[in-house]
Protein backbone atom coordinates (compact mmCIF):
# COMPACT_ATOMS: atom_id res chain seq x y z
CA UNK A 1 0.00 0.00 0.00
CA UNK A 2 1.20 3.43 -0.88
CA UNK A 3 0.43 5.94 2.31
CA UNK A 4 0.62 10.13 1.09
CA UNK A 5 0.95 12.07 4.63
CA UNK A 6 0.34 15.68 3.90
CA UNK A 7 2.42 18.03 6.57
CA UNK A 8 2.65 21.49 7.64
CA UNK A 9 5.13 23.57 10.01
CA UNK A 10 3.42 25.39 11.91
CA UNK A 11 4.54 27.54 15.22
CA UNK A 12 3.80 26.07 18.09
CA UNK A 13 0.25 25.74 19.82
CA UNK A 14 2.25 28.25 22.97
CA UNK A 15 3.53 30.85 20.71
CA UNK A 16 2.68 34.44 21.08
CA UNK A 17 2.29 36.20 17.72
CA UNK A 18 3.16 39.32 16.66
CA UNK A 19 2.01 40.95 13.79
CA UNK A 20 5.17 42.34 11.60
CA UNK A 21 4.86 46.26 10.49
CA UNK A 22 3.63 45.28 6.96
CA UNK A 23 0.78 43.50 8.31
CA UNK A 24 0.87 40.64 6.07
CA UNK A 25 3.38 38.31 8.00
CA UNK A 26 3.86 37.68 11.55
CA UNK A 27 7.30 38.02 13.35
CA UNK A 28 9.51 34.81 13.01
CA UNK A 29 11.91 36.00 16.01
CA UNK A 30 11.42 34.04 19.11
CA UNK A 31 9.03 31.21 17.36
CA UNK A 32 9.45 27.84 17.45
CA UNK A 33 7.91 25.74 15.13
CA UNK A 34 6.97 22.06 14.97
CA UNK A 35 5.33 19.38 12.93
CA UNK A 36 1.27 20.83 13.21
CA UNK A 37 -0.34 18.36 15.98
CA UNK A 38 -3.17 16.98 13.71
CA UNK A 39 -0.76 15.92 11.15
CA UNK A 40 0.92 13.48 13.65
CA UNK A 41 -2.64 11.91 14.08
CA UNK A 42 -1.64 11.19 10.47
CA UNK A 43 1.92 10.16 10.37
CA UNK A 44 1.19 7.56 12.77
CA UNK A 45 -1.87 6.09 11.32
CA UNK A 46 -0.21 6.02 8.15
CA UNK A 47 2.89 4.16 9.94
CA UNK A 48 0.64 1.70 11.38
CA UNK A 49 -1.19 0.65 8.39
CA UNK A 50 2.42 0.25 6.73
CA UNK A 51 3.27 -1.74 9.79
CA UNK A 52 0.34 -3.93 9.47
CA UNK A 53 0.05 -4.31 6.21
CA UNK A 54 3.32 -3.14 4.04
CA UNK A 55 4.26 -0.70 2.12
CA UNK A 56 5.55 2.76 1.33
CA UNK A 57 5.02 6.10 3.41
CA UNK A 58 5.73 9.08 1.54
CA UNK A 59 5.38 12.40 3.58
CA UNK A 60 5.05 15.32 1.56
CA UNK A 61 5.31 19.22 2.90
CA UNK A 62 4.94 22.61 1.03
CA UNK A 63 6.41 25.31 3.40
CA UNK A 64 9.37 27.53 3.37
CA UNK A 65 13.09 26.24 3.76
CA UNK A 66 13.44 26.78 7.25
CA UNK A 67 10.73 23.97 7.77
CA UNK A 68 13.45 21.71 6.99
CA UNK A 69 14.61 21.18 10.36
CA UNK A 70 11.06 20.38 11.84
CA UNK A 71 10.50 18.09 9.17
CA UNK A 72 12.90 16.26 10.19
CA UNK A 73 10.80 14.67 12.76
CA UNK A 74 8.36 13.19 9.99
CA UNK A 75 11.11 10.71 9.02
CA UNK A 76 11.92 9.47 12.74
CA UNK A 77 8.20 8.88 13.47
CA UNK A 78 8.33 6.28 10.57
CA UNK A 79 7.85 7.68 7.25
CA UNK A 80 10.07 6.46 4.43
CA UNK A 81 10.97 9.40 2.33
CA UNK A 82 10.02 13.12 2.76
CA UNK A 83 9.62 15.24 -0.53
CA UNK A 84 9.61 19.13 0.27
CA UNK A 85 7.96 21.28 -1.65
CA UNK A 86 9.46 25.09 -1.35
CA UNK A 87 8.00 27.70 -1.24
CA UNK A 88 9.00 31.54 -0.44
CA UNK A 89 8.80 32.59 3.59
CA UNK A 90 5.47 34.15 2.99
CA UNK A 91 1.94 32.29 4.70
CA UNK A 92 0.03 30.79 2.29
CA UNK A 93 -3.55 31.70 3.23
CA UNK A 94 -5.06 30.11 0.24
CA UNK A 95 -6.17 26.66 0.67
CA UNK A 96 -7.33 26.38 -3.06
CA UNK A 97 -3.24 26.93 -4.16
CA UNK A 98 -2.05 24.58 -1.31
CA UNK A 99 -4.51 21.39 -2.88
CA UNK A 100 -3.03 22.70 -6.23
CA UNK A 101 0.00 22.13 -5.71
CA UNK A 102 -0.09 19.09 -3.74
CA UNK A 103 -2.34 17.40 -6.67
CA UNK A 104 0.46 18.13 -9.17
CA UNK A 105 3.07 16.38 -6.82
CA UNK A 106 0.99 13.35 -5.57
CA UNK A 107 -0.65 12.78 -9.12
CA UNK A 108 2.50 10.91 -10.51
CA UNK A 109 2.84 8.94 -7.48
CA UNK A 110 -0.69 7.12 -7.91
CA UNK A 111 -0.83 6.36 -3.76
CA UNK A 112 -3.60 4.06 -2.31
CA UNK A 113 -4.58 6.46 0.56
CA UNK A 114 -4.10 10.06 1.94
CA UNK A 115 -4.25 11.40 4.72
CA UNK A 116 -4.10 14.85 6.10
CA UNK A 117 -4.36 16.33 9.33
CA UNK A 118 -7.98 17.92 10.40
CA UNK A 119 -6.49 21.54 10.33
CA UNK A 120 -3.71 23.57 10.99
CA UNK A 121 -3.54 25.52 13.40
CA UNK A 122 -1.78 28.62 12.51
CA UNK A 123 -4.20 29.39 9.00
CA UNK A 124 -6.73 27.32 10.77
CA UNK A 125 -8.54 27.04 7.47
CA UNK A 126 -9.16 22.59 7.20
CA UNK A 127 -9.90 22.80 4.02
CA UNK A 128 -6.48 21.59 1.82
CA UNK A 129 -8.03 17.81 2.65
CA UNK A 130 -11.07 17.82 1.06
CA UNK A 131 -9.93 20.59 -1.86
CA UNK A 132 -7.13 17.96 -2.43
CA UNK A 133 -9.70 14.46 -2.48
CA UNK A 134 -11.75 17.26 -5.02
CA UNK A 135 -8.59 17.72 -7.61
CA UNK A 136 -7.97 14.24 -7.41
CA UNK A 137 -11.74 13.45 -8.02
CA UNK A 138 -11.26 10.44 -4.77
CA UNK A 139 -14.27 10.54 -1.93
CA UNK A 140 -13.01 12.11 1.38
CA UNK A 141 -13.82 11.64 4.96
CA UNK A 142 -12.55 14.61 7.69
CA UNK A 143 -11.85 14.35 11.41
CA UNK A 144 -12.04 11.15 11.24
CA UNK A 145 -11.14 9.25 15.22
CA UNK A 146 -11.37 5.67 14.52
CA UNK A 147 -9.81 3.26 11.66
CA UNK A 148 -9.67 -0.13 10.89
CA UNK A 149 -7.75 -2.16 7.20
CA UNK A 150 -9.93 -4.99 6.77
CA UNK A 151 -8.38 -7.04 3.63
CA UNK A 152 -9.70 -4.75 0.96
CA UNK A 153 -11.25 -1.56 2.52
CA UNK A 154 -11.36 1.01 5.11
CA UNK A 155 -13.92 1.00 8.04
CA UNK A 156 -13.57 4.55 9.64
CA UNK A 157 -15.61 6.36 12.58
CA UNK A 158 -15.82 9.34 12.46
CA UNK A 159 -17.86 11.74 15.05
CA UNK A 160 -20.41 14.05 13.70
CA UNK A 161 -23.47 16.29 14.48
CA UNK A 162 -25.36 13.61 16.05
CA UNK A 163 -23.34 11.09 16.84
CA UNK A 164 -20.58 8.52 16.31
CA UNK A 165 -20.84 7.25 12.42
CA UNK A 166 -18.76 3.99 11.18
CA UNK A 167 -18.39 3.95 7.16
CA UNK A 168 -16.94 1.73 5.18
CA UNK A 169 -14.61 2.89 2.19
CA UNK A 170 -12.67 1.47 -0.43
CA UNK A 171 -8.82 2.47 -1.69
CA UNK A 172 -8.26 5.29 -2.61
CA UNK A 173 -9.06 7.78 -0.31
CA UNK A 174 -8.49 10.39 1.39
CA UNK A 175 -8.94 10.81 5.18
CA UNK A 176 -7.94 13.56 7.53
CA UNK A 177 -7.41 12.95 11.03
CA UNK A 178 -8.50 14.29 14.67
CA UNK A 179 -7.33 14.36 18.11
CA UNK A 180 -7.72 10.79 19.44
CA UNK A 181 -7.74 8.30 15.98
CA UNK A 182 -4.11 7.64 17.81
CA UNK A 183 -1.18 7.85 20.15
CA UNK A 184 1.39 9.60 18.37
CA UNK A 185 4.84 7.75 19.31
CA UNK A 186 7.77 9.23 20.19
CA UNK A 187 11.02 8.40 18.36
CA UNK A 188 13.53 6.05 19.59
CA UNK A 189 16.93 6.99 19.14
CA UNK A 190 17.24 4.50 17.01
CA UNK A 191 14.83 5.86 14.74
CA UNK A 192 16.27 9.00 14.79
CA UNK A 193 19.39 7.32 13.48
CA UNK A 194 17.68 5.93 11.14
CA UNK A 195 15.92 8.85 9.63
CA UNK A 196 18.84 10.22 8.74
CA UNK A 197 19.41 7.92 5.84
CA UNK A 198 15.70 8.23 4.60
CA UNK A 199 15.33 10.34 1.03
CA UNK A 200 14.80 13.99 1.46
CA UNK A 201 13.84 15.54 -1.83
CA UNK A 202 13.30 19.50 -1.73
CA UNK A 203 12.25 21.23 -4.69
CA UNK A 204 12.07 24.49 -5.45
CA UNK A 205 8.47 25.94 -6.56
CA UNK A 206 6.72 28.73 -7.70
CA UNK A 207 2.54 29.58 -5.84
CA UNK A 208 0.04 29.41 -8.29
CA UNK A 209 -2.46 32.12 -9.09
CA UNK A 210 -4.39 32.90 -5.70
CA UNK A 211 -8.27 33.50 -5.33
CA UNK A 212 -7.61 35.41 -2.23
CA UNK A 213 -5.49 37.84 -1.00
CA UNK A 214 -4.71 38.28 2.30
CA UNK A 215 -5.43 42.54 2.59
CA UNK A 216 -3.79 42.42 6.47
CA UNK A 217 -3.38 40.79 9.42
CA UNK A 218 -4.54 42.77 12.57
CA UNK A 219 -4.78 41.80 15.93
CA UNK A 220 -7.66 40.79 18.09
CA UNK A 221 -9.34 42.99 20.19
CA UNK A 222 -7.68 43.45 23.57
CA UNK A 223 -9.68 42.15 27.11
CA UNK A 224 -10.39 44.74 29.55
CA UNK A 225 -8.82 43.10 32.58
CA UNK A 226 -11.83 42.35 35.00
CA UNK A 227 -12.90 42.50 38.21
CA UNK A 228 -12.48 39.93 40.98
CA UNK A 229 -15.43 39.62 43.12
CA UNK A 230 -14.17 37.78 46.12
CA UNK A 231 -12.18 34.93 47.47
CA UNK A 232 -15.36 32.72 48.70
CA UNK A 233 -18.84 31.54 48.38
CA UNK A 234 -20.13 35.05 49.59
CA UNK A 235 -19.02 36.44 45.83
CA UNK A 236 -21.47 34.11 44.29
CA UNK A 237 -25.28 36.06 44.63
CA UNK A 238 -23.08 39.17 43.38
CA UNK A 239 -21.38 36.92 40.10
CA UNK A 240 -25.04 35.58 39.64
CA UNK A 241 -26.17 39.25 39.92
CA UNK A 242 -23.94 40.79 37.73
CA UNK A 243 -24.50 38.12 34.79
CA UNK A 244 -28.01 38.30 34.72
CA UNK A 245 -28.14 42.72 35.30
CA UNK A 246 -24.44 43.96 33.94
CA UNK A 247 -23.90 40.89 31.21
CA UNK A 248 -27.08 39.80 30.55
CA UNK A 249 -26.36 36.28 29.77
CA UNK A 250 -28.08 34.56 31.97
CA UNK B 1 -26.33 40.04 -7.42
CA UNK B 2 -27.93 36.92 -6.71
CA UNK B 3 -27.58 35.67 -3.35
CA UNK B 4 -28.01 32.32 -1.36
CA UNK B 5 -27.99 31.42 1.95
CA UNK B 6 -27.70 28.06 3.41
CA UNK B 7 -30.35 27.16 6.53
CA UNK B 8 -29.65 25.16 9.24
CA UNK B 9 -32.48 23.84 11.34
CA UNK B 10 -33.37 22.28 14.26
CA UNK B 11 -37.02 21.80 16.43
CA UNK B 12 -38.92 23.49 12.85
CA UNK B 13 -37.10 26.58 13.78
CA UNK B 14 -33.63 27.81 12.27
CA UNK B 15 -30.37 28.26 13.81
CA UNK B 16 -29.57 31.36 14.92
CA UNK B 17 -25.76 31.52 12.88
CA UNK B 18 -28.55 30.95 9.82
CA UNK B 19 -30.29 33.74 10.30
CA UNK B 20 -27.04 35.46 11.07
CA UNK B 21 -26.32 34.90 7.43
CA UNK B 22 -29.67 36.12 6.13
CA UNK B 23 -28.99 39.02 7.72
CA UNK B 24 -25.45 39.26 6.56
CA UNK B 25 -26.91 38.55 3.05
CA UNK B 26 -28.68 41.43 3.66
CA UNK B 27 -26.10 43.71 4.55
CA UNK B 28 -23.58 43.20 1.52
CA UNK B 29 -26.26 43.04 -1.31
CA UNK B 30 -25.65 45.33 -4.03
CA UNK B 31 -27.89 46.78 -4.96
CA UNK B 32 -30.04 46.59 -1.70
CA UNK B 33 -32.96 45.10 -3.08
CA UNK B 34 -30.76 42.04 -4.94
CA UNK B 35 -32.65 38.86 -4.27
CA UNK B 36 -31.98 36.65 -1.03
CA UNK B 37 -32.60 33.26 -1.39
CA UNK B 38 -32.78 30.86 1.24
CA UNK B 39 -32.04 27.30 1.14
CA UNK B 40 -33.64 24.65 3.57
CA UNK B 41 -33.01 20.84 3.94
CA UNK B 42 -36.73 19.95 4.40
CA UNK B 43 -36.89 17.41 7.37
CA UNK B 44 -38.57 20.64 8.58
CA UNK B 45 -42.18 21.95 8.72
CA UNK B 46 -42.82 24.41 5.84
CA UNK B 47 -43.57 27.47 8.19
CA UNK B 48 -39.55 27.58 8.26
CA UNK B 49 -40.00 29.78 5.26
CA UNK B 50 -42.04 32.50 7.16
CA UNK B 51 -38.90 32.71 9.71
CA UNK B 52 -36.26 32.82 6.84
CA UNK B 53 -38.73 36.07 5.32
CA UNK B 54 -38.36 37.67 8.81
CA UNK B 55 -34.95 37.42 8.38
CA UNK B 56 -34.37 39.00 4.90
CA UNK B 57 -35.11 36.21 3.02
CA UNK B 58 -37.00 36.53 -0.64
CA UNK B 59 -37.27 33.47 -1.49
CA UNK B 60 -37.09 29.92 -0.27
CA UNK B 61 -35.79 26.46 -1.71
CA UNK B 62 -36.40 23.41 0.09
CA UNK B 63 -34.38 20.63 -0.46
CA UNK B 64 -35.84 16.92 -0.38
CA UNK B 65 -34.89 13.82 0.93
CA UNK B 66 -31.76 15.33 2.86
CA UNK B 67 -29.33 13.14 4.40
CA UNK B 68 -26.25 14.98 3.58
CA UNK B 69 -24.93 15.46 7.54
CA UNK B 70 -23.60 11.86 6.77
CA UNK B 71 -22.97 11.82 3.57
CA UNK B 72 -19.19 12.39 2.48
CA UNK B 73 -18.28 16.63 1.97
CA UNK B 74 -18.51 15.56 -1.65
CA UNK B 75 -21.62 13.83 -2.31
CA UNK B 76 -23.09 16.95 -0.53
CA UNK B 77 -21.27 19.14 -2.58
CA UNK B 78 -22.49 17.69 -6.22
CA UNK B 79 -26.07 17.78 -5.06
CA UNK B 80 -25.63 21.46 -4.19
CA UNK B 81 -23.47 22.15 -7.47
CA UNK B 82 -26.26 20.77 -9.97
CA UNK B 83 -28.59 22.54 -8.12
CA UNK B 84 -26.41 26.15 -7.99
CA UNK B 85 -24.95 25.62 -11.88
CA UNK B 86 -28.44 26.52 -12.74
CA UNK B 87 -28.34 29.23 -10.30
CA UNK B 88 -25.29 31.11 -10.73
CA UNK B 89 -25.38 33.11 -7.61
CA UNK B 90 -22.23 35.60 -6.69
CA UNK B 91 -22.77 34.63 -3.01
CA UNK B 92 -23.48 32.04 -1.18
CA UNK B 93 -23.43 31.55 2.49
CA UNK B 94 -23.44 28.41 5.16
CA UNK B 95 -23.11 28.81 8.86
CA UNK B 96 -19.74 27.24 9.64
CA UNK B 97 -20.02 23.72 10.57
CA UNK B 98 -17.29 21.55 10.04
CA UNK B 99 -19.12 18.96 7.28
CA UNK B 100 -21.09 22.47 5.50
CA UNK B 101 -17.19 24.10 5.97
CA UNK B 102 -15.80 20.96 3.95
CA UNK B 103 -18.82 21.16 0.87
CA UNK B 104 -18.72 24.41 0.93
CA UNK B 105 -14.94 24.54 -0.16
CA UNK B 106 -15.08 21.23 -2.85
CA UNK B 107 -18.27 23.48 -4.02
CA UNK B 108 -16.50 27.24 -3.95
CA UNK B 109 -13.77 24.84 -6.39
CA UNK B 110 -16.52 23.10 -8.79
CA UNK B 111 -17.86 26.09 -9.80
CA UNK B 112 -14.68 27.85 -10.15
CA UNK B 113 -14.61 30.69 -7.13
CA UNK B 114 -13.26 31.40 -3.90
CA UNK B 115 -14.20 30.94 -0.43
CA UNK B 116 -13.07 32.03 3.29
CA UNK B 117 -14.54 29.79 5.83
CA UNK B 118 -15.09 30.62 9.83
CA UNK B 119 -15.83 34.17 8.88
CA UNK B 120 -16.25 36.72 11.93
CA UNK B 121 -17.87 39.35 9.54
CA UNK B 122 -17.63 40.62 5.85
CA UNK B 123 -17.25 44.14 4.67
CA UNK B 124 -17.77 45.21 1.06
CA UNK B 125 -14.35 46.39 -0.29
CA UNK B 126 -13.02 49.23 -2.81
CA UNK B 127 -14.08 48.01 -6.17
CA UNK B 128 -17.01 45.57 -4.94
CA UNK B 129 -14.87 42.95 -3.63
CA UNK B 130 -15.79 41.16 -0.36
CA UNK B 131 -13.46 41.49 2.55
CA UNK B 132 -13.53 38.48 5.19
CA UNK B 133 -12.24 38.53 8.56
CA UNK B 134 -11.47 35.55 10.39
CA UNK B 135 -9.50 34.54 13.12
CA UNK B 136 -5.74 33.18 12.69
CA UNK B 137 -3.75 31.27 15.28
CA UNK B 138 -6.83 30.33 16.69
CA UNK B 139 -7.67 33.67 17.49
CA UNK B 140 -4.25 35.19 17.96
CA UNK B 141 -4.22 37.46 14.80
CA UNK B 142 -7.52 38.16 13.07
CA UNK B 143 -6.51 38.28 8.66
CA UNK B 144 -8.74 40.31 6.30
CA UNK B 145 -8.70 38.43 3.31
CA UNK B 146 -10.44 39.55 0.29
CA UNK B 147 -11.93 37.23 -2.41
CA UNK B 148 -11.28 38.01 -5.98
CA UNK B 149 -13.30 35.50 -7.93
CA UNK B 150 -16.63 35.09 -8.17
CA UNK B 151 -18.99 33.15 -6.90
CA UNK B 152 -17.85 33.66 -3.03
CA UNK B 153 -18.46 30.81 -0.77
CA UNK B 154 -18.28 31.92 2.75
CA UNK B 155 -19.29 30.46 5.93
CA UNK B 156 -20.03 32.49 9.14
CA UNK B 157 -19.40 31.46 12.72
CA UNK B 158 -21.87 30.85 15.51
CA UNK B 159 -22.31 33.87 17.54
CA UNK B 160 -20.90 36.24 15.62
CA UNK B 161 -23.39 38.25 13.26
CA UNK B 162 -26.83 39.53 15.46
CA UNK B 163 -29.69 38.63 13.38
CA UNK B 164 -31.66 41.56 12.53
CA UNK B 165 -35.70 41.43 11.55
CA UNK B 166 -36.15 42.75 8.27
CA UNK B 167 -39.52 41.14 6.98
CA UNK B 168 -39.43 39.85 3.52
CA UNK B 169 -42.05 37.79 1.53
CA UNK B 170 -40.16 34.55 2.04
CA UNK B 171 -42.16 32.97 -0.78
CA UNK B 172 -41.43 28.97 -1.82
CA UNK B 173 -40.52 28.95 -5.19
CA UNK B 174 -39.17 25.44 -5.76
CA UNK B 175 -38.39 21.97 -4.38
CA UNK B 176 -35.48 19.85 -5.56
CA UNK B 177 -37.05 16.91 -5.66
CA UNK B 178 -34.06 14.59 -6.59
CA UNK B 179 -31.12 15.31 -3.96
CA UNK B 180 -30.27 12.16 -2.92
CA UNK B 181 -26.41 12.22 -2.65
CA UNK B 182 -24.19 9.94 -4.61
CA UNK B 183 -22.92 7.45 -2.10
CA UNK B 184 -19.75 7.50 -2.56
CA UNK B 185 -19.28 5.62 1.21
CA UNK B 186 -20.85 3.00 2.76
CA UNK B 187 -22.40 3.80 6.14
CA UNK B 188 -22.00 0.66 8.23
CA UNK B 189 -23.64 2.02 11.82
CA UNK B 190 -24.46 5.23 13.96
CA UNK B 191 -23.94 5.49 17.29
CA UNK B 192 -26.20 8.31 18.19
CA UNK B 193 -25.22 10.98 21.02
CA UNK B 194 -26.48 10.81 24.04
CA UNK B 195 -25.88 13.98 25.33
CA UNK B 196 -28.36 17.08 24.61
CA UNK B 197 -26.16 19.61 25.22
CA UNK B 198 -25.56 22.52 22.51
CA UNK B 199 -22.64 21.81 20.70
CA UNK B 200 -19.50 23.63 21.89
CA UNK B 201 -19.24 25.71 18.48
CA UNK B 202 -22.32 26.78 18.54
CA UNK B 203 -23.48 27.22 22.30
CA UNK B 204 -24.73 30.27 24.01
CA UNK B 205 -23.20 29.26 27.46
CA UNK B 206 -19.99 27.31 28.19
CA UNK B 207 -18.95 25.70 31.41
CA UNK B 208 -15.40 24.37 31.42
CA UNK B 209 -13.07 22.16 33.41
CA UNK B 210 -9.00 22.01 34.09
CA UNK B 211 -6.64 20.56 35.90
CA UNK B 212 -8.39 22.41 39.17
CA UNK B 213 -11.34 19.64 39.28
CA UNK B 214 -8.29 17.28 40.78
CA UNK B 215 -9.57 13.94 38.66
CA UNK B 216 -11.72 12.71 36.14
CA UNK B 217 -14.44 11.50 39.23
CA UNK B 218 -15.26 15.43 39.40
CA UNK B 219 -15.92 16.37 35.81
CA UNK B 220 -19.74 16.18 36.96
CA UNK B 221 -19.73 19.24 38.65
CA UNK B 222 -18.67 20.64 35.43
CA UNK B 223 -21.53 18.85 33.77
CA UNK B 224 -24.17 19.93 36.67
CA UNK B 225 -23.69 23.48 36.54
CA UNK B 226 -23.73 23.47 32.52
CA UNK B 227 -26.84 21.54 32.76
CA UNK B 228 -28.59 24.08 35.22
CA UNK B 229 -27.83 26.90 32.73
CA UNK B 230 -28.67 24.94 29.70
CA UNK B 231 -24.79 25.36 28.44
CA UNK B 232 -22.31 23.04 26.85
CA UNK B 233 -19.43 21.58 28.66
CA UNK B 234 -15.72 22.25 27.70
CA UNK B 235 -12.29 21.16 28.82
CA UNK B 236 -8.86 22.12 29.20
CA UNK B 237 -5.93 20.50 26.62
CA UNK B 238 -4.32 19.22 29.56
CA UNK B 239 -7.43 17.27 31.35
CA UNK B 240 -7.88 15.94 27.92
CA UNK B 241 -4.79 14.42 27.26
CA UNK B 242 -4.47 13.04 31.18
CA UNK B 243 -7.67 11.19 29.61
CA UNK B 244 -10.46 12.88 32.23
CA UNK B 245 -12.77 12.96 29.23
CA UNK B 246 -13.14 13.14 26.21
CA UNK B 247 -11.41 15.06 23.37
CA UNK B 248 -14.61 16.68 21.38
CA UNK B 249 -14.60 18.44 24.93
CA UNK B 250 -11.39 20.21 24.38
CA UNK B 251 -11.52 24.04 23.87
CA UNK B 252 -8.47 25.94 22.41
CA UNK B 253 -5.78 25.75 19.69
CA UNK B 254 -5.24 22.52 19.37
CA UNK B 255 -9.43 21.96 20.26
CA UNK B 256 -12.33 23.84 19.36
CA UNK B 257 -11.73 27.72 19.22
CA UNK B 258 -15.53 29.04 20.61
CA UNK B 259 -17.42 32.09 20.72
CA UNK B 260 -20.00 31.93 23.36
CA UNK B 261 -21.96 34.72 25.48
CA UNK B 262 -20.72 33.45 28.57
CA UNK B 263 -17.72 31.29 29.16
CA UNK B 264 -17.37 29.89 32.85
CA UNK B 265 -13.76 28.47 33.09
CA UNK B 266 -13.38 26.46 36.44
CA UNK B 267 -9.95 25.36 37.35
CA UNK B 268 -8.48 26.38 34.38
CA UNK B 269 -4.91 28.61 34.90
CA UNK B 270 -5.27 29.66 30.92
CA UNK B 271 -2.57 28.36 28.63
CA UNK B 272 -1.79 30.62 26.44
CA UNK B 273 -2.99 28.24 23.74
CA UNK B 274 -6.68 28.10 25.81
CA UNK B 275 -6.40 31.90 25.60
CA UNK B 276 -6.46 31.80 22.12
CA UNK B 277 -9.36 29.57 21.87
CA UNK B 278 -11.83 31.65 24.06
CA UNK B 279 -10.52 35.28 23.21
CA UNK B 280 -13.57 35.84 21.41
CA UNK B 281 -16.19 35.14 24.08
CA UNK B 282 -18.45 38.26 25.17
CA UNK B 283 -18.11 37.47 28.53
CA UNK B 284 -15.84 35.29 30.68
CA UNK B 285 -15.80 34.08 34.15
CA UNK B 286 -13.03 32.69 36.14
CA UNK B 287 -13.31 30.35 39.21
CA UNK B 288 -9.52 29.27 40.34
CA UNK B 289 -7.64 29.61 43.80
CA UNK B 290 -4.87 30.42 42.33
CA UNK B 291 -5.24 34.95 42.24
CA UNK B 292 -1.74 34.50 39.50
CA UNK B 293 -3.60 32.26 37.30
CA UNK B 294 -3.13 33.84 33.63
CA UNK B 295 -6.93 33.19 33.13
CA UNK B 296 -7.88 36.20 35.46
CA UNK B 297 -6.11 38.68 33.13
CA UNK B 298 -8.89 38.07 30.36
CA UNK B 299 -11.57 37.32 32.66
CA UNK B 300 -14.52 39.71 33.23
CA UNK B 301 -15.56 38.25 36.30
CA UNK B 302 -13.47 36.38 38.42
CA UNK B 303 -13.21 34.14 42.04
CA UNK B 304 -10.38 33.56 43.85
CA UNK B 305 -11.43 30.31 45.72
CA UNK B 306 -11.76 26.66 46.02
CA UNK B 307 -14.28 25.09 42.69
CA UNK B 308 -15.65 22.80 45.23
CA UNK B 309 -17.30 25.13 47.55
CA UNK B 310 -18.36 27.55 44.54
CA UNK B 311 -19.72 25.46 42.19
CA UNK B 312 -22.19 24.02 44.38
CA UNK B 313 -23.26 27.40 45.73
CA UNK B 314 -23.90 28.46 42.18
CA UNK B 315 -25.97 25.44 41.10
CA UNK B 316 -28.18 25.54 44.61
CA UNK B 317 -28.44 29.45 43.95
CA UNK B 318 -29.16 29.17 40.34
CA UNK B 319 -31.77 26.36 40.52
CA UNK B 320 -33.54 28.58 43.49
CA UNK B 321 -33.87 32.05 41.42
CA UNK B 322 -34.56 29.30 38.15
CA UNK B 323 -37.70 27.76 40.31
CA UNK B 324 -38.90 30.94 41.82
CA UNK B 325 -39.28 32.39 38.10
CA UNK B 326 -41.28 29.74 37.20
Amino acid sequence: MKIIVCVKVVPVSDSVIRISPDRKTIDPTNLKFDINPYDEYAIEAAVQLKEQNGGEVIAISVGPARDSISLKRVLALGADRLLHLVIDDKPLYDSMAIATILAEAIKPLSPDLIFCGKISIDTGNGLVGPLLARRLDWPCLTGICELKFKEDHLVIGKDTEIGRVHYESSLPCLLTTDKGLNKPRFPSLKDIMLARKKETIATNIGVPEQVSELVGLNSPDARQVGIILGNDIGAVPELIRRLREEAKVL
Amino acid sequence: MEIYAFIDCKNDTISKTSAGCLTLGRQIASPPNSILTAVVPQKTNLSVAKECGRYGADQVVFIKNPGFELSSPEGFAKVLENFLRKKQPEIILFPDRPDLRDSAAILADSTGGSIAVDCLRVTVGDGGDLVCRRPVYAGKAMADLKLTRKPVYITLRANTISPIIDERSGDIVEFCPDLIPPKTLKILETRPLLSKRPALTEARIIVSGGRGIGSSDNYHLIEELADTIGAAVGASRLIVDAGWVSQIHQVGQTGKTVTPDLYIACGISGAMQHLAGISSAKWIVAINNDPEAPIFKVSDYGIVANLFDIIPEMIKQLQTTNEQSK
